[in-house]
């Protein structure tokens, strides 16, 4: 990489960090993402899972 | 240029995630409602309905193909120089071929995507460490076949000798590792058609994706190259 970088480009770590995250919350997440939100709730809820669910499904992603 | 290509790399993966979802909300979601008719829902959490979830169907493929397009840019701004396609359309179809086999395709193959039902509940987190460990290695066998057959090349080695070399040394690598990694889930007597329907429409919505976006890249690039791009 550091050949095209030339000097350190910071701004690619907040860049990196939001693609890894949208990458969790549209495949893996189980309530962890929203539990600072609804507390003990987003475990049972789990939103973004079956939000989600059809999408995981399809793209590959290890289900029940 | 790393930002030029990061922009590219989104656009691109915006619209190809938009395509394949589209594409997997007509063809692969009927065989996702087979399935869920086949557990009898009586399983089914509701707190998301049915209608929602397909609409999150649409959102999750765009979001996914949004992320890869990122990583996509990024790794063509980082890689550009070292490919030996002679166009940025050759090194971007290259590069999507690349990044579907080892992010999709090669982990497919060891462990091939379960419809609603299909998997097993109780070790859900031992599959997806293992799902995620087999993209590790894949992908990285992908790219390490690659910079090895690049090596050779600057060498003087022979098209023909290289490519046989590195491709067996890849399915060897690659055969050991499947070999010790745990087994798929059996997925006992769960009607195969509906299996098979499944499996092949993950396979087509992600085929879709890579596709979309290594064309859409590659356009992006040669119109900003100045270039008319042969279609």
């Amino acid at each position: 990489m550091h050949r095209a970088l030339g000097r350190p480009n910071l701004w690619l770590l907040p860049v990196v960090a939001l693609i890894f995250l949208a990458l969790f919350a549209a495949l893996f997440d189980n309530g962890a993402l929203l539990a600072p939100l609804l507390g003990e709730a987003a475990g049972k809820t789990n939103y973004l899972h079956e939000f989600f669910h059809d999408g995981r499904h399809l793209l590959g992603v290890p289900g029940h | 240029m790393l930002r030029t290509y990061l922009g590219r790399g989104v656009a691109a993966g915006l619209l190809a995630g938009l395509i394949a979802g589209v594409f997997a909300y007509f063809f692969g979601e009927p065989h996702v409602g087979r399935a869920l008719a086949l557990e009898g829902g009586g399983a089914f959490n509701e707190v998301v309905s049915r209608p929602v979830q397909k609409l999150g169907l649409i959102v999750a493929v765009t979001l996914y193909g949004t992320s890869v397009g990122a990583i996509f840019g990024l790794v063509f701004a980082a890689g550009r120089d070292r490919m030996a396609a002679s166009d940025d359309w050759g090194r971007s179809l290259r590069l999507s071929a690349a990044l579907f086999a080892g992010l999709f395709f090669l982990p497919f193959l060891k462990y091939p995507a379960d419809p609603p039902g299909a998997g097993d509940p109780s070790n859900i987190g031992v599959r997806t460490v293992a799902y995620l460990v087999t993209v590790a290695v894949c992908v990285s066998a992908v790219f390490v076949a690659w910079s090895v057959g690049r090596v050779l090349r600057e060498q003087g080695t022979g098209r023909a000798a290289r490519q046989a070399v590195v491709g067996a040394g890849f399915v060897a690598v690659l055969a050991g590792f499947f070999l010790a990694m745990p087994p798929a889930t059996n997925p006992g007597n769960f009607p195969g058609d509906v299996l098979w329907d499944f499996r092949i429409s993950t396979l087509a919505t992600q085929a879709l994706l890579w596709a979309t976006l290594g064309a859409a890249f590659g356009l992006l690039c040669e119109r900003a190259n100045g270039r008319k791009a042969s279609f």
